[in-house]
């Protein structure tokens, strides 16, 4: 959880809060989110909404900020390649940013993906193909393996 | 040449490795024993208060004036009832203004003398103003301090957010803005729990892009990205005023209306094709779910059900 969020908000400072504010928000919704067949389908919902959310990422580091906290606090960083890649991630529009998350590193399937974004499988392989061609175009890639 | 799956393995790979190296923040189990923990102290505190209470009017029967009562009055009683959460009890500071008769008897039968006191409470709403920024100021940086001076010793909030206030009643917080326009509504509190509401409303103008060109806007984005979406974040808030964050993409300037019964808001999308906003529903009734219509300026629209949780 705190990897996709870190992954879609970019923010390291912001990353822990990201996801333990979404398991605070399952657990005071725990009556209702119980019932689903999936509760941490609707956790990773919930983090990959909030993380993309960029008025409240921003709002999460002003806050991170007034409490001070330290850098040594913070999520370590990753290399600066791989920092480049997920800002591509997070520059793509934001149902494909999180279906490319979603799948990149929870490894997760077309069927699952399109479970915690609520939308169709056929919506989220579009998201997925034009996602994956918008990110070797800017990253130089070729586009490699089939999704 | 490096496949993008490759690629994105390897990023996938960081990030994993990074989240595996810190300590877990959370997950189903510790909510629930943080939560547990939570309100084993509530309890804790609310006996502690509750013993307060009682010392405080044991004190107060005997002799003591507090500091906020006025020079004729001797005394009040602080209702006994034991209150259940913290926040009830918070303003120790009573917060009505209440008569209460003391009798002390003393030793010889025939001098029986009777205190009528009255306790002088604080009711007066603390004072609150801003002095930063101006009402309508436009900003094309989107980080701002706001600024004001309320009364010495009130807490000052926007939203979930605590502004620092020093010895001297002045306050301040640092706020990022999202484009267009903001409104901040700022609440003081004084120790007797009196409150004040001030509000100003400053924009954030996004700097001009002076490459934007015919040439950069056929390369990209796709004409797809721009088409009107609206997505809601929430659905349901438990925090006071309630809120919901709603966003989504629509062509560049598209004005976005956000109504309600309970509450609208009104934004534009940005250069990107991206919007977002905040709107508040205060006067929301809790636990009744009502529909939050969000509209572009053809009519487009879609509906989302919000609902206010306390």
């Amino acid at each position: 959880m705190i990897g996709l969020a870190y992954a879609l908000s970019g923010s390291r400072s912001a990353a822990e809060d990201l996801a333990q504010e979404a398991f605070l928000a399952a657990h005071n919704a725990w009556e209702r989110v119980s019932q689903y067949e999936k509760p941490e389908a609707w956790v990773r919902r919930v983090v990959a909404n909030k993380s993309v959310s960029m008025f409240r990422r921003r709002m999460r580091e002003a806050k991170a900020l007034a409490r001070m906290k330290t850098e040594s606090s913070y999520l370590p960083r990753i290399p600066a390649e791989d920092d480049e890649f997920w800002k591509a991630v997070r520059a793509l529009p934001k149902r494909q940013s999180q279906a490319i998350a979603l799948h990149y590193l929870e490894e997760m399937s077309v069927v699952e993906i399109a479970a915690i974004l609520e939308c169709a499988e056929n919506t989220v392989k579009v998201h997925l193909h034009k996602g994956r061609k918008r990110l070797a175009d800017r990253l130089g890639l070729q586009m490699g393996d089939a999704t | 040449m490096t496949t993008l799956d490759a690629r994105a393995r390897s990023a996938a790979h960081s990030i994993n490795a990074c989240v595996a190296e810190f300590t877990p923040a959370a997950s189903f189990d510790v909510i629930a024993v943080r939560q547990t923990r939570w309100r084993t102290i509530q309890a804790g505190f609310a006996g502690v208060v509750a013993a307060v209470l009682v010392v405080v009017a044991g004190i107060a029967i005997t002799q003591t004036p507090t500091p906020e009562v006025a020079e004729e009055t001797v005394t009040t009683v602080v209702e006994p009832t034991v209150p259940q959460e913290p926040e009830i009890v918070t303003p120790i500071v009573t917060d009505t203004t209440e008569m209460a008769e003391t009798t002390t008897t003393s030793e010889a039968p025939e001098t029986t003398t009777t205190t009528t006191t009255t306790t002088v409470a604080d009711t007066t709403p603390p004072p609150l103003t801003i002095t930063a920024p101006e009402e309508g100021k436009h900003f094309e940086i989107d980080r701002i301090e706001f600024r004001g001076a309320t009364e010495p010793g009130a807490t000052v909030f926007t939203g979930k957010y605590q502004a620092t206030v020093d010895a001297e009643g002045n306050w301040s917080i640092v706020l990022i803005l999202s484009p267009g326009a903001n409104g901040a509504r700022f609440v003081a509190t004084d120790p007797a729990g009196n409150q004040t509401e001030a509000t100003v409303t400053v924009h954030y103008d996004l700097p001009e892009t002076t490459t934007t060109t015919t040439t950069t806007t056929t390369s990209e984005p796709p004409k797809e990205e721009y088409e009107f979406t609206a997505y809601n974040v929430y659905g349901t808030c438990e925090e006071d005023p309630p809120y919901d964050v709603y966003w989504g993409t629509a062509p560049p300037g598209t004005p976005i209306y956000v109504e309600s019964e309970y509450g609208s808001g009104t934004t534009a999308a940005n250069e990107h094709g991206e919007w977002e906003i905040s709107v508040y529903f205060p006067e929301a009734p809790g636990g009744k779910e009502f529909t939050v219509k969000v509209k572009d300026d053809t009519g487009q629209k879609y509906l989302f059900g919000f609902k206010r949780l306390i």
